[in-house]
């Protein structure tokens, strides 16, 4: 996955593996350089894309291939952050809810459950994870995928 | 979290835990906010469920919900449930912009700052009254109208309309209503304080420490800010004795903008505090929202310079405490409240998720409404990223359903975002988006290089450093006792007529004790 | 890898001449390129075709100030439309 400069296009390439990086790991990375480069994808055999990133201005090689390494990094940002709010899309999902529904109108909030009931409901349907086995919260995924109170 | 256990985790009894090693032990900590420390051997049995239940240790981990136990899961759902308190209520800070102007021209101010003679950045009393129809229309049960600027004193008239008009407009009671003013009070007259005594507004202002440090940092035309700001602490101070308030409950607060001047006297800013009489101290650090880049290399400086800074304070006061001062640093105050109870302060900086749009609104001079004042300081570098609505066109509801407002919610929910989900400080922590954007360009922290981050987790460390010595909890845990202030700033400290357009209040009958 | 490439036709207009740039399907959808087309519409004519896997986006009447960055800020826009609007 080095980055392979192209000092002609003006412009760097890597070429990332999406069984490792899936695709809205390797998007969400090539989003982050589109204010400093142009950057342009295409898939290539073997669950692989290639990433061009141009430089908007002449660049030179150095700053090319340090713009590849940095993409490396944003990778990794993206894919820890993908993993992550794949882990927690319930809780998320619940809490965000619960708060922004705190702020709507008094009338909009009235129709909705009250706050004990909401409360009630949410934690029996444990959005914190409490009831999660630890194993099954950071332990080995593929055997444990249960959630939720049992 | 770079520890992991020693073998497989076998322990079905166990709850979900964070954990960090700090000074060779491991910290552990569950959803509720409890902690335990462990050594090494302790925690590599209790992850492969060898710890005897007779050991210390697991009792303790039982007593504080880190074991399931017959009743564990209904026991931590409900004190998480009051932890978050916050999520429940909605917007109940709303900001007031009153003026961008200033008599002051301080070396880290933002950009926003106006000459205090330039015109056209006063709120009018149009803007105040739609703002107050947007904040009204919060579900809040608390409303606490804070003014800022600028120095919100120079346009002293608007204060005075939204408190009577704000007060009319909650003549039933409905509402607790407070109000906050943050001011260099250097611009204040004699009744003007008696109006802010009587009408039980609070008042915040800035200390930086020693005059030749705070007169350095805070410039004002003809010098000597610091003088100027005491002598109207004084005046407040008679303006509550002649009205017999408690002195324990009614005083001016202050606060630290740590700069890079003060890196350097840490001890001497806490005894100037000390020498005046505060009880509480606020060392805050520069942030960099609305700051010129160039004030930034000039005034700046790294997440390590200041914790170094704090830490040698913080251990100051700890000192001065075991000596018999009382005082305290609000931020650890803060901090120790998340860590100690249950109970939620709802500080902007120590939620999840954070208050943008759905615990605070700001209302700049002309009516754009921001999700906080952090955002309205970006929108004075040029970027109204943040800006939300304007109370002239848009209802309250509008406001708050406004995309930005959901997309900051989910970008500050702690236990979602990497780094922070997995952290033993998550239960206590929260992170601003806003800052975010600032620093890194994104709303979502990467924790790896956030100097953010790295201060607070520089102050968590530290106070569990210090909570682990024999006899600091219980003098720490002084520091969550805040007394309730209501009796002093919420409603009327005078028995004088209501406000011409309304009755007296239900609190005012109350507190007059006349109906 | 996609690419922005001068046509044999180019020079006939009296402006820029027109340029092309080829985006990968798979990875491109169709909505995020007409979001892109609809966007940089008042800067060029611009003409949206399928070739095998690509995209084919053919620019033509270039304004003259954009001429020299419009394919590639169109690539950018498109790409940004796939994560704004999946
Ligand atoms: S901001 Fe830092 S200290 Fe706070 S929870 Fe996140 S990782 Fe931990």
């Amino acid at each position: 996955m080095d980055p392979k400069v192209d000092r002609q296009a003006n412009a760097v390439n890597v070429v990332l593996d999406e069984g490792v990086f899936p695709r809205p790991v390797g998007l969400a990375a090539a989003y982050r350089f589109l204010e400093r480069c142009y950057v342009q994808l295409e898939r290539r055999p073997g669950r692989r894309l290639a990433v061009r990133l141009k430089g908007k201005a002449p660049l030179d090689e150095d700053v090319l291939r340090g713009l590849g390494e940095e993409f490396h990094n944003e990778l990794v940002n993206q894919l820890v952050r993908h993993q992550v709010s794949e882990r927690t899309d319930q809780l998320r999902a619940v809490i965000v809810g619960r708060a922004l529904l705190s702020a709507e109108p008094a009338e909009a909030a009235a129709a909705a459950p009250a706050a004990d009931d909401a409360a009630c409901l949410d934690y029996l349907e444990d959005p914190l994870g409490i009831a999660v086995p630890w194993e099954e919260k950071h332990g080995d995924k593929r055997k444990t995928t249960r959630r939720g109170k049992k | 979290m770079t520890t992991r256990p020693a073998g497989k985790v076998r322990n079905k009894r166990l709850v979900p835990l964070r954990w960090r090693e700090l000074d060779g032990r491991i910290l552990a900590t569950n959803d509720a906010g409890d902690h335990v420390w462990l050594d090494r051997r302790e925690f590599d049995d209790l992850m492969a469920g060898r710890l005897a239940p007779g050991k210390r240790v697991s009792r303790e981990l039982a007593r504080k919900a880190m074991l399931r136990g017959k009743d564990t899961e209904a026991v931590l759902a409900a004190r998480v449930r009051e932890r978050s308190h916050h999520v429940f209520t909605g917007p109940g800070l709303h900001i007031l912009i009153l003026t961008l102007r200033c008599n002051h021209g301080c070396l880290y101010c933002h950009a926003s700052r106006q000459p205090a003679g330039r015109g056209g950045y006063d709120m009018s009393i149009e803007t105040a009254g739609r703002a107050l129809d947007v904040i009204f229309q919060s579900p809040s049960p608390d409303l606490t109208i804070e003014f800022q600027g600028g120095e919100p004193g120079m346009n002293f008239d608007v204060l005075r309309w939204v408190v009577e008009e704000a007060r009319c407009r909650n003549a039933d009671g409905a509402r607790r209503l407070w109000f906050s003013l943050v001011s260099n009070l250097t611009t204040l007259d004699a009744a003007q304080i008696d109006f802010l005594a009587d009408n039980g507004v609070m008042v915040c202002t800035s200390i930086d420490g020693p005059a030749p440090l705070h007169d350095h940092n805070r410039r004002l035309t003809g010098g000597h800010s610091l003088a100027r700001t005491l002598r109207t602490m004084k005046a407040f101070a008679a303006a509550y004795r002649k009205r017999k308030l408690d002195p324990g409950l009614a005083y001016v607060n202050a606060l630290v903008t740590v700069s890079k001047s003060s890196l350097s006297q840490p001890k001497a800013i806490v005894d100037e505090y000390v020498k005046l009489g505060q009880k509480v101290i606020h060392l805050r650090p520069l942030n960099p929202f609305g700051m010129g880049k160039r004030i930034w290399e000039r005034e700046g400086y790294t997440a390590d310079e200041f914790l170094r800074f704090y830490l040698e304070a913080l251990d100051y006061i700890i000192e001065l405490n075991r000596q018999g001062v009382e005082m305290m640093e609000k931020m650890a105050s803060l901090m120790l409240t998340r860590i100690l109870t249950d109970k939620d302060p709802n500080y902007a900086d120590l939620r999840s998720p954070c208050g943008a749009g759905i615990g605070q609104l700001a209302y700049n001079y002309d009516g754009r409404v921001y999700t906080c004042d952090e955002g309205r300081m970006v929108g004075a570098m040029g970027d109204d990223l943040f800006s939300i609505g304007d109370v002239h066109k848009n209802t309250y509801a509008e406001i708050v359903g406004h995309p930005g407002v959901q997309s900051l919610c989910v970008a500050s929910c702690l236990e979602c975002l990497p780094g922070c989900a997995d952290c033993v400080y998550a239960p206590y922590c929260g992170v601003c988006p806003v800052y975010n954007y600032v620093e890194q360009g994104d709303l979502v922290a990467r924790c790896a290089g956030n100097d953010r981050c790295r201060i607070q987790m520089g102050m968590f460390d530290h106070l569990f450093r210090r909570l682990s010595e024999p006899g600091m909890e219980e003098l720490l845990r002084r520091w969550t006792e805040s007394r309730d202030r209501s009796s002093v700033y919420q409603g009327r400290n005078v028995e004088t007529p209501p406000p011409a357009k309304g009755g007296k209040t239900k609190r005012d009958r109350r507190r007059t004790g006349k109906s | 890898m996609a690419t922005s490439a001068r046509r044999p036709d180019a020079g006939r207009s009296s402006g820029p001449p027109p340029a092309e740039l080829r985006l990968d399907a798979e990875v491109y959808s169709e909505a995020a390129i007409e979001r892109a087309r609809r966007a940089f519409d008042g800067l060029a004519t611009i003409a949206v075709r399928r070739s095998g896997r690509y995209h084919l986006v053919r620019f033509s009447k270039v304004s003259p100030d954009a001429a020299a960055r419009l394919p590639d800020e169109f690539g950018n826009y498109a790409l940004s439309c796939l994560l704004v609007h999946p």
